[in-house]
C-alpha cells in the first residue's frame, strides 16, 4: 500500500492566546495522508496504516501536540522536548514520543508522559534519564501484550495498561530495537528521510503521540551491477583456482603412469 | 515473561556481526501475569535457531546473579564450549600424529616420521583456537557459533577415534544447529572407513607389490607384521561406517522427536524447517555481516534472486566431489577444506566460523609448512579484522562512509579465504607429491 503524506507548518505571531498569555507563537501543523488501498504490494517494515492519525482540521483544534524539532542533519533524528504553547486544557497528561540513540544500527523509541500540574521546561530527555534511574515497571504495568514483528509482514505492537499514582510528575517508557537492512526495492524514494513509525495511541483522553521518522542504514543505490559483477568475480576466482589446483596434480600422475608403463617393457627386453 | 523472550532472541540470532554488542533493555518485568501459553519462538523474525538450543540456553539468559553483569551464565556456557572444543582438537591432533607416524614408518620413511613426531600439532592447534581473537570476539558477542563449532569438532574427534556413536551425535547436532555441516558426512565416513590422514594410497599398493615380489623365508615375523599393517592401512572397513549410519539414524530420529515435542503447538516440524533451514537457504535477512551475500541480495533484482540463490548454494555442493576424489586419503584435511568453503559461502557467516577453521589449520602445521603466501594471509587477516569495524563505524554510526566501504572489506575477506583454501590444498598436494618422490627414490635404491 503506497502512502503519500505531506506536512505543512504555519507559524504566526499572536497577541491573543487561549491560555491568556500576551505574546506567543501560534503553531499550526497540517498533515495530509493519502491511502491507496487498491495496490497489493506488501507494506514496509513497521508500517501500520490503520493507525494513522487524523488530520488537523483547523487552528481551533488543540487535541494534538506539536512538540518536535526540525533536524538539520536528515540522517538522524535528535528530537528534544520543547516548551509548547498549545497546552491541552482538558487532558491530565502531556504525551510526547521521540527516538533516541545515534547511528543506523539500533535505536530506541521513548514515550514521555508528563502531568500538566508539574510541567517544567526540560530540553534534554537523556539528561532526565540520567537524573533518575529507571525504576522497575512492575509497580505500574497492570497488563502487557506484545505482538512480535515479522519482516515485511506485520509491525511490532506493544500494548500496556499503566496505572500511575496521582502525584506522579513524569514517566518515560523506552523500547530498544534493531534496525533492519532491506532490499533495494523496498526503500522509499527519499531514503534519507527515514521510515515512518505510526503514532502511539494513548487511550486515556484518546489523544495521540507524534509521528516519528526513523532513518535506516542504506545501501548504495547506484551499485547493483557493480556488486553483482564483483561478487561473481570472487566466486569465479574461488571455483577456478581450486579446480585448477586439484587438476594440476593429475598431470604429474599421468606422467608417472606413463613412466611406470615403460618399465615392464624394458624388463621384458 | 513476554519481554524476556526478546532477551533470548538477541542471544540466538542466526548471524552475528563483528560489532555484535548487545543492547541492554532498560526494564525487565518479572511479576507480570503470564499469558495462557507462551508465544512461539518463531513468531516474528527474531529467532531462527534450534528449539533445543533455546530450551537449554534460554533460562540461562534470564537468570541473573546480583552484582554480576547480565547473561553471565550464558557466557560461561560459551566459554566452556570453547574450552572443550580446544581439548577435542588437541586430542584429535594426537591421534592424527600417531596415525601419520605409523604410516610413515610402515613406508620406511623414518626421517620424516621422526620430524613429524617432534612437532606437537595438536597442542598448537588447540592454542591457536583458544587464543584466536575471533574466538574471543565471538564469545564476547554471545554468538552461538561456539556450540556449533563444538559439535563439528566432536564429530571429527569421534571419527578420528573410530567412535561411531560420538561421531554420529556430533554430526547430527552440527547439522541440526546449522545446515552446512551436513557436507562433513563424507570426510567422517572416510575417516571411519580408511582411518586418519595418511600418505597416498598407491604407495601402500606399491609396497604390497614389492613385498609380495621379494618375499624371503627369513625374518618372517616382521614380514607378517608388515603385511598386517598394510592390510589394515589399505582396506576400507565397512563395519564402522555401518555403525555410524545406524547411530546417525538413531540420533536423527531422537532429535526430530524432541523438536516435534517442542514445536508441536506452534506449527510442527514444517514450521520449524521453514524457520530454520528455509531461513538459511532463502537468505531473507539482509543485515550486514562479514560475507558478501547480504549486499548481493540487497542489490540484485527480484527477477534473478532465485537463480543466484541456486548458483551460490550450488557452489558449495559443486566442489564436494572433486575434493573428495582428490583428497580421500586425507579425510581430516578434507573436512578442514569443507569447513573453510562452507564458512566462506554460507548465508550468514561470522568470525566464529573463521575461528574454527583457523584452529583446525594448526593440525596440519607440519604438512603445510611449505605453504606460500603465509605472511600475506596473516597480514591480510589482521588488516581485515582491524578495518572491518572501522568501515562499519564509518558507515553506520558516523555517516561519513558508505555501504561500499564495508562491502570492500567483505570482498577482501572473501579473497583472503579463497587464497587460504587454494594454497592449503596446493601445499598438501605438494607434500603428498614429495612423499611419493621420496618413496619412489627409496624403491629405486632398494631395487639397485
Amino acid at each position: 500500500m503506497t502512502l503519500n503524506h505531506s506536512q505543512r507548518l504555519h507559524l504566526t505571531m499572536s497577541t491573543d492566546h487561549s491560555d491568556g498569555s500576551r505574546l506567543g507563537i501560534n503553531l499550526e501543523q497540517t498533515v495530509t495522508v493519502v491511502l491507496q488501498p487498491n495496490e497489493q504490494k506488501a507494506g514496509m517494515n513497521h508500517k501500520n496504516t490503520a493507525k494513522f492519525a487524523a488530520n488537523d482540521t483547523g487552528p481551533e483544534d488543540f487535541r494534538r501536540n506539536a512538540g518536535f524539532e526540525l533536524s538539520v542533519t536528515s540522517k538522524r533524528v535528535h528530537a528534544e522536548m520543547k516548551m509548547s504553547s498549545s497546552i491541552l486544557p482538558h487532558a491530565p497528561l502531556y504525551a510526547s514520543r521521540f527516538s533516541m540513540g545515534s547511528g543506523n544500527e539500533r535505536g530506541a523509541i521513548a514515550i514521555s508522559l508528563k502531568s500538566i500540574q508539574g510541567l517544567v521546561a526540560i530540553n534534554n530527555v537523556k539528561e532526565r534519564l540520567v537524573d533518575e534511574s529507571p525504576q522497575a515497571l512492575t509497580d505500574f504495568v497492570e497488563r502487557m501484550r506484545v505482538s512480535p514483528s515479522e519482516d515485511k509482514v506485520s509491525p511490532w505492537v506493544m500494548e500496556m495498561i499503566l496505572q500511575f499514582p496521582c502525584e506522579m510528575k513524569s514517566a518515560v517508557l523506552s523500547i530498544v530495537f534493531d534496525k533492519g537492512f532491506l532490499h533495494i526495492d523496498e526503500y522509499p524514494p527519499d531514503v534519507n528521510q527515514g521510515f515512518d513509525i505510526p503514532s502511539a495511541i494513548i487511550s486515556f483522553p484518546d489523544f495521540h503521540a507524534e509521528l516519528l521518522l526513523v532513518p535506516l542504514m542504506t545501501p548504495d543505490f547506484s551499485m547493483p551491477y557493480n556488486v553483482i559483477t564483483i561478487s561473481c568475480t570472487v566466486f569465479a576466482l574461488y571455483f577456478g583456482s581450486l579446480l585448477n589446483v586439484l587438476r594440476r596434480g593429475g598431470k604429474t600422475f599421468e606422467k608417472q603412469r606413463c613412466k611406470q608403463s615403460s618399465v615392464p617393457s624394458l624388463s621384458a627386453i | 515473561m513476554v519481554l524476556d523472550l526478546r532477551s533470548w532472541f538477541h542471544c540466538f540470532e542466526a548471524h552475528s556481526t563483528l560489532l555484535s554488542q548487545k543492547p541492554q533493555p532498560l526494564f525487565s518485568p518479572r511479576s507480570l501475569h503470564p499469558p495462557h501459553q507462551p508465544p512461539s519462538p518463531y513468531a516474528g523474525s527474531m529467532y531462527h535457531g534450534s528449539p533445543l538450543l533455546l530450551t537449554l540456553l534460554g533460562p540461562l539468559t534470564v537468570k541473573r546473579i546480583e552484582g554480576q553483569p547480565d547473561h553471565l551464565l550464558c557466557s560461561l556456557v560459551f566459554v566452556i564450549a570453547d574450552v572443550v572444543s580446544a581439548m577435542l582438537i588437541c586430542a584429535a591432533g594426537e591421534k592424527l600424529k600417531v596415525a601419520c607416524s605409523s604410516s610413515l614408518q610402515s613406508l620406511g620413511l623414518h626421517n620424516l616420521s621422526e620430524n613429524s613426531e617432534r612437532l606437537p600439532s595438536g597442542d598448537f592447534a588447540a592454542l591457536v583456537y583458544l587464543w584466536n581473537p575471533f574466538t574471543i570476539v565471538a564469545c564476547v558477542g554471545l554468538s552461538t557459533s561456539a556450540i556449533e563449532n563444538l559439535m563439528v569438532v566432536l564429530s571429527l574427534y569421534g571419527a578420528c577415534s573410530r567412535l561411531a556413536p560420538l561421531a554420529a551425535f556430533g554430526w547430527v547436532m552440527a547439522t541440526h544447529l546449522s545446515l552446512y555441516p551436513a557436507i562433513l558426512i563424507i570426510p567422517v565416513i572416510l575417516l571411519l572407513g580408511y582411518g586418519p590422514d595418511a600418505p597416498p594410497r598407491k604407495l601402500f599398493c606399491q609396497r604390497k607389490n614389492l613385498e609380495v615380489g621379494n618375499s624371503t623365508p627369513s625374518d618372517s615375523c616382521s614380514e607378517e607384521e608388515a603385511k598386517n599393517q598394510l592390510k589394515v592401512a589399505n582396506v576400507f572397513s565397512w563395519r564402522p561406517v555401518v555403525f555410524f549410519l545406524f547411530w546417525t539414524l538413531l540420533w536423527s530420529s531422537y532429535v526430530l522427536v524432541l523438536c516435534g515435542i517442542c514445536v508441536q503447538q506452534y506449527g510442527g516440524l514444517h514450521e520449524l524447517f521453514k524457520r530454520t533451514y528455509g531461513f538459511i537457504l532463502t537468505t531473507q535477512d539482509l543485515s550486514p555481516n562479514i560475507g558478501v551475500l547480504w549486499y548481493f541480495f540487497a542489490e540484485v533484482f527480484d527477477f534473478f534472486r532465485n537463480f543466484f540463490l541456486i548458483v551460490f548454494h550450488g557452489n558449495i555442493l559443486l566442489m564436494i566431489a572433486p575434493l573428495a576424489l582428490r583428497l580421500n586419503h586425507r579425510p581430516c584435511f578434507l573436512a578442514f577444506v569443507y569447513i573453510v568453503i562452507s564458512s566462506m559461502l554460507k548465508s550468514y557467516p561470522s568470525v566464529g566460523d573463521s575461528a574454527l577453521y583457523l584452529g583446525l589449520l594448526g593440525l596440519f602445521a607440519y604438512e603445510l609448512k611449505d605453504m606460500q603466501f603465509s605472511f600475506f594471509l596473516f597480514s591480510g587477516y589482521v588488516g581485515v579484522s582491524l578495518l572491518s569495524p572501522v568501515m562499519h563505524n564509518l558507515w553506520i554510526w558516523r555517516g561519513t562512509g558508505n555501504a561500499n566501504f564495508y562491502f570492500a572489506t567483505a570482498i577482501a575477506y572473501a579473497c583472503l579465504q579463497i587464497i587460504l583454501v587454494v594454497e592449503s590444498v596446493s601445499a598438501m598436494l605438494n607434500h603428498d607429491r614429495k612423499l611419493t618422490k621420496l618413496y619412489t627414490a627409496k624403491l629405486q635404491h632398494i631395487k639397485s
